[in-house]
């Protein structure tokens, strides 16, 4: 009689086992889950975005010097050249000062 | 003989080739990786809070946060940080001595939160707040706790550039590195008051 009473109660009373914290509450807690995992998400790609715009930014400010100080030497002349030395190789048009 | 122009420019020991100093390069990298450690941290302590039944959240007869007395240690934590922006600024410009005693003030204010922080924690683990007393207790110890570990440090790395500075023997690459890593801690303890405390 007792078994009969437990087995109807189980069978007329279902209810959702709350047995795991992140899928307890229903619709809000799928919403949390859902934002909480976009933040996880996009935050590293924000990160990774952020420190790439920082190198390309101080990148072209120190590199601009470079390049100021590469243009400012004159173009080497063939004449300089010590007899019997090996030729040195010309810059590429483009990198010449005119 | 002369080095060549593509010489020159590809040289590894050319100065002004550098974007950045190491110690700050690394000391972002760092950082990258202490923020993606508290977004997990705040992650699973949002989704549990969500997941809890209404009502059932903050849990019954556990102690509840002090929000006014934090709010007050926020500020300090957020006036130390402006602080030592001045700091920065002021070394250049107005010398070492001046913009030592701004870091000093700082590094106090900076102390002074870890030690209120350290105070509420006696008064909330006297009233049952503990890290097994509920999913709140662990949360609560976990992060903040991590927060005010790396407070700590940080606050050891700047005392020890505040006495640098004072001997006039300051690396500007390794304070600008305990700069960042301040600011990282200044920056990260709102938006944790914000999620944990509110």
């Amino acid at each position: 009689m007792r078994r009969a009473l437990a087995a109807l109660a189980v069978l007329l009373a279902p209810a959702p086992a709350l047995a795991c914290a992140a899928c307890a509450a229903g619709a809000d807690s799928n919403r949390v889950f859902f934002i909480m995992t976009m933040v996880m998400s996009v935050l590293p790609l924000l990160l990774i975005g952020a420190g790439l715009w920082w190198i390309a930014r101080h990148a072209r400010e120190r590199l601009q010097g470079e390049f100021e100080e590469r243009d400012s030497l004159p173009a080497p002349r063939p004449a300089d050249a010590a007899p019997g030395a090996h030729a040195v190789p010309q810059a590429p048009v483009g990198m010449a000062r005119p | 003989m002369e080095p060549r122009v593509t010489d020159r420019i590809l040289s590894i020991d050319a100065p002004r080739g550098r974007f950045a100093e190491n110690a700050l390069f690394g000391m972002a990298l760092a950082v990258f990786v202490e923020v993606m450690l508290f977004a997990g941290f705040i992650s699973a302590f949002v989704i549990v809070r969500g997941a809890t039944p209404p009502g059932l959240w903050p849990p019954p007869h556990q102690p509840r946060l002090p929000l006014a007395t934090t709010a007050f240690n926020t500020l300090l934590l957020l006036a130390s940080g402006v602080t030592l922006y001045l700091s920065h600024r002021a070394l250049p410009r107005r010398g070492a001595e001046a913009a030592a005693r701004l870091m000093g003030i700082a590094i106090l204010m900076g102390g002074a939160f870890v030690l209120f922080q350290g105070v509420e924690w006696v008064r909330l683990l006297a009233q049952g707040l503990t890290l097994t007393s509920s999913q709140l207790g662990a949360f609560f110890y976990v992060i903040v706790g991590a927060h005010a570990l790396h407070a700590a440090a940080a606050l050891v790395a700047l005392a020890y550039f505040w006495v640098a500075m004072r001997a006039k023997r300051l690396s500007r690459p390794a304070f600008g590195a305990a700069q960042l890593f301040w600011y990282f801690v200044v920056l990260m303890w709102p938006i944790i008051y914000w999620q944990v405390y509110s």
